[in-house]
């Protein structure tokens, strides 16, 4: 039924231009998730555990992806065009157990694919987050440790050493791990730091724990105490669960420091700096 | 409705006789009970008829999906203003945001599969009725019950008579869902329940009992077109497994709020984690609920509109299969964050895994593509488009399988882009492809095809800027269910691109909708558009051509039997328009006698007549 409305592009010159279009419109999905995962490989240099693991991860993962996904769409693309009606006579024949071999050559390639991300991703976990992991897998020797209570809508953040909790500005040494020991008052919140690769659920009675280290400071920013200015870098911290009307308020900032100036800031706190961070080859 | 005001009531009649002539073809099921229709409003409310309970579910599906599309557009709308609140409260966003997500989830794409579900199924397995033709009334009406419930509390607050509705999330842990104070909650809980207990659990198994039992005895299991096995048997088999659990989820969450029973609530000695147990047992497979029928309706699409058979049916079957066994198994890498301990490896494992059933899959849906004759129909385009989601979704997805990379990006923009790719792009993608695809057979009534390719255009365009600028803006740290982004302001040019993407796929969504009822009155009559492309390639499908059918596979289709299952069934009318001797394997082979010369392939046949002669001959006589 040649005349069936849907059909009417088909016939005319004008079938062959759409065609194109659509191969075009295919594209323009690829065009942007090139943009998308470039960027996130161009965001991948750091020193800073655990992200120095889980980027090696996620670099494979993206090459695949664009590689097999982004692939697969631009094959899509040309045979949407290729084989459109307006570019064919008639189509080809499908003989029956047509293409196995290639189907078999890709089924065993997608398997030692998937086999590879899975080693990977399991070897990558282990790496990073194991809770309360030697110092030493970050690079490091020594570790401070922070209890942190998420309660609506407030971060409240008890560093070892500190004589008082920290709420909206969280200062941390660099070359430290820190390990965190994350739980709720009340409802499930989730400790957050997007840019250091953390994430942990704070759910009201259960303690669960992640440890990060920062390699080097840049020195974005200043933090001040007691008269002295420090050079550091500032960090976002979210609540990353629905914890009612202020979830997007509960948002705090983590300071880090170098440890020297750290041992300085906590003084000018009136606090002292934990053997944890002294004692060499302790963990 | 009771029994007494039904004249439908009672008869035995509607429970379909599996060896009657199929009646499916013919309008209303009143054939063999002489019972009078009621009719107005009467008819539709007390209707057992399948169609018309498949245009009832089709019409709340679409009525929905314009009014969760609506508040997403206005709170997205709200997030692209100003960092800070511009038009939502701050629980006004977060009740706004949970409508959008469980309106989606539970009332617009289930609504929108059971209206093929109960349209299609007896069409295509050529039963004459459903199996529980009255438990099917009762699953449509649900859909009411469940939307009233569940926006009703919205329209209550705003005339300041309540609290809020839902704003804990589709999800909607507790113990913040336990300790909300507000009747909204109660109600969405309620709403959820009523839906999928008697619409999602009771109607899956009135689908699946009618393909299961009332099939035409000659149609066995591989047999069946690849639609239904999508919509027909491994959504509503994924259902019995998964609904009893958020059943028990909702169930007793409501519990707890209203009889302090303490399940989820640390503070009267719950386990907070319990819920999201089993929460994700049921969330995660009801992704694969939502996106399998549109896969399955993609597939049968693909193959009549690229003029080949389905390369390799059973393998899709099969991924199709695994698909719905291994969803069950990968549900706690919603989970990563919480603090589980090993298992994170195990369902890593199967998070990975589970990509190969996803690989043949669409090894399939391109190989039958590849060196076909596509035309690019609306239904094709969207086909397509459900495709092609499939890969963007996965690509996503592997990082977010993946523990060590899921800590990262969990719970951020990124998550909002990777599963509206799946649920957008893939699961109502290939449902809106099966919506235009059958349009005229529901309607007798062809749909405004330029307006159909804008629609197309604007959801195949729009939807990878939409989710990839929602990816980029969760690379950039955008958490999930903000209401503001203060922290961040630099955020809102990104915020103003994905609003802007947002409005242009809205654009699209609503010429659908005007061209559904626009059509409806002023559409071309047809009986039968794709005639060229089902009895033409012959390739029948028993919804358009009636029986006997079998699926399009190479065997079949270039085979003996493929030419008499079109013999007595609805010829084309209309000649091929590149018929001729076009076929590069034009050979002057034997000529079928049934199409009358008028399709350009039959001449390139001759090859298989030979050896499928005999076994065609005897299939054919054991279908008549």
């Amino acid at each position: 039924m040649s005349d069936a409305p849907d059909n009417v592009p088909d016939d005319s010159s004008y079938g062959r231009l759409s065609a194109a279009l659509w191969g075009l419109v295919i594209f323009a999905g690829v065009a942007l998730f090139l943009w998308d995962f470039l960027g996130e490989i161009s965001s991948l240099g750091t020193a800073n555990y655990p992200l120095v693991f889980i980027n090696n991860l996620k670099l494979t993962l993206v090459t695949l992806s664009i590689l097999g996904g982004g692939g697969t769409v631009v094959l899509i693309g040309y045979v949407v065009y290729r084989y459109a009606s307006p570019n064919r006579d008639a189509p080809d024949r499908l003989e029956p157990g047509e293409g196995k071999y290639t189907l078999s050559l890709y089924a065993v390639g997608l398997v030692f694919l998937m086999a590879m991300t899975i080693f990977m991703g399991a070897s990558t976990l282990a790496q990073t987050d194991e809770a309360h992991h030697p110092a030493q897998l970050a690079g490091t020797d020594s570790h401070l440790d922070v209890q942190v209570v998420g309660s609506q809508w407030i971060w409240r953040a008890s560093v070892d050493g500190v004589p008082y909790d920290q709420t909206e500005e969280i200062v941390v040494p660099s070359k430290t791990l820190i390990r965190l020991d994350i739980t709720s008052a009340d409802v499930i919140h989730s400790f957050a730091i997007q840019e250091l690769g953390i994430k942990k659920d704070a759910v009201p009675g259960q303690t669960n724990s992640a440890s990060f280290m920062v390699a080097d400071v840049q020195g974005e920013t200043t933090i001040s105490a007691g008269g002295q200015t420090f050079s550091a870098d500032v960090y976002q911290i979210n609540c990353a669960e629905l914890c009612g009307k202020g979830h997007s308020k509960m948002v705090a900032k983590l300071y880090v420091v170098s440890p020297d100036d750290y041992a300085a800031w906590v003084e000018a706190k009136g606090g002292s700096v934990p053997d944890s961070m002294t004692n060499t080859g302790g963990s | 409705m009771s029994d007494d005001t039904q004249p439908d009531a009672g008869d035995v009649s509607t429970e379909p006789d599996a060896t009657a002539e199929p009646a499916a073809a013919d309008e209303g099921h009143g054939d063999d009970h002489g019972n009078h229709e009621p009719t107005g409003w009467r008819y539709w409310l007390y209707t057992t008829n399948h169609k018309t309970i498949g245009i009832i579910y089709l019409w709340h599906a679409i009525f929905f999906f314009a009014l969760a599309g609506l508040s997403a557009l206005v709170f997205r709308t709200d997030l692209a203003l100003s960092p800070d609140s511009a038009i939502l409260s701050l629980n006004g966003y977060n009740a706004l945001m949970s409508l959008h997500g469980l309106t989606m989830i539970f009332l617009v794409i289930p609504p929108l599969t059971g209206a093929f579900q109960n349209y299609f199924i007896p069409l295509m397995i050529g039963s004459d009725e459903m199996a529980f033709p009255r438990w099917n009334a009762l699953g449509a009406w649900s859909i009411s019950a469940a939307g009233l419930l569940l926006w009703l509390p919205l329209l209550t607050n705003l005339l300041g008579l309540t609290g809020l509705p839902a704003n804990a999330g589709w999800f909607q842990y507790p113990p913040l869902n336990s300790m909300l104070n507000t009747s909204g909650v109660d109600a969405e809980l309620l709403a959820m329940f009523i839906l999928v207990a008697f619409g999602s659990m009771a109607g899956g198994i009135n689908f699946f009992v009618t393909v299961a039992n009332e099939r035409r005895p000659d149609m066995g299991w591989f047999d069946i077109p690849i639609a239904i096995w999508g919509f027909g048997i491994f959504t509503p088999v994924l259902g019995f497994y998964t609904f009893p659990w958020v059943l028990d989820a909702l169930g007793m969450t409501f519990l707890e709020r209203n009889l302090d029973m303490a399940f989820f609530n640390a503070r009267i000695g719950g386990a907070p984690l319990l819920y999201q147990w089993i929460w994700w047992t049921f969330g995660h497979p009801e992704v694969y609920i939502l996106v399998i029928p549109g896969m399955g309706i993609a597939m049968e699409v693909i193959s009549r509109f690229s003029e080949r058979p389905i390369y390799g049916y059973k393998a899709v079957v099969g991924s199709m299969a695994v698909l719905t066994l291994m969803s069950a198994g990968v549900w706690a890498h919603h989970m990563f964050a919480t603090g589980i301990g090993a298992s994170r490896y195990v369902f890593m494992v199967f998070s990975m895994a589970i990509v190969m059933a996803f690989g043949v899959f669409l090894f399939a849906a391109i190989a039958t593509m590849y060196k076909g004759r596509i035309h690019l129909t609306t239904p094709v385009l969207f086909s397509v488009g459900t495709i092609i989601g499939l890969i963007y979704s996965g690509m996503e997805g592997i990082q977010l399988g993946q523990p060590a990379v899921d800590l990262e990006l969990h719970s951020t923009y990124f998550v909002v882009g990777h599963f509206h790719f799946t649920l957008f792009m893939v699961g109502v993608s290939g449902l809106l492809a099966g919506v235009y695809y059958w349009y005229p057979n529901i309607t007798g009534r062809m749909y405004h095809s330029l307006a159909g390719k804008y629609h197309a255009f604007s959801t195949l365009l729009g939807l990878p800027m939409l989710f990839f600028f929602m990816s980029k803006l969760g690379e950039l740290g955008m958490m999930r269910r903000y209401a503001t982004y203060t922290y961040d302001p630099s955020l809102q040019g990104w915020h103003v691109l994905t609003t802007l993407a947002a409005y242009f796929v809205a654009s699209g969504q609503l010429v659908f909708f005007v061209n559904m009822l626009w059509s409806l009155r002023n559409g071309e009559e047809v009986e039968n558009p794709w005639s060229e492309l089902t009895v033409g390639q012959r390739m029948p499908s028993p919804e358009w051509d009636d029986f006997p059918y079998k699926p399009p596979t190479p065997t079949f289709v270039y085979g003996d039997a493929g030419t008499s299952a079109d013999g007595g069934a609805a010829s084309p009318d209309g000649g091929s328009p590149a018929a001729g001797d076009s076929s590069q394997r034009a050979d002057g082979g034997t000529e079928r006698q049934t199409d009358g010369g008028t399709d350009r392939r039959m001449d390139g046949d001759s090859d298989r007549l030979t050896t499928d002669d005999s076994t065609g001959d005897q299939q054919d006589g054991e279908r008549r």
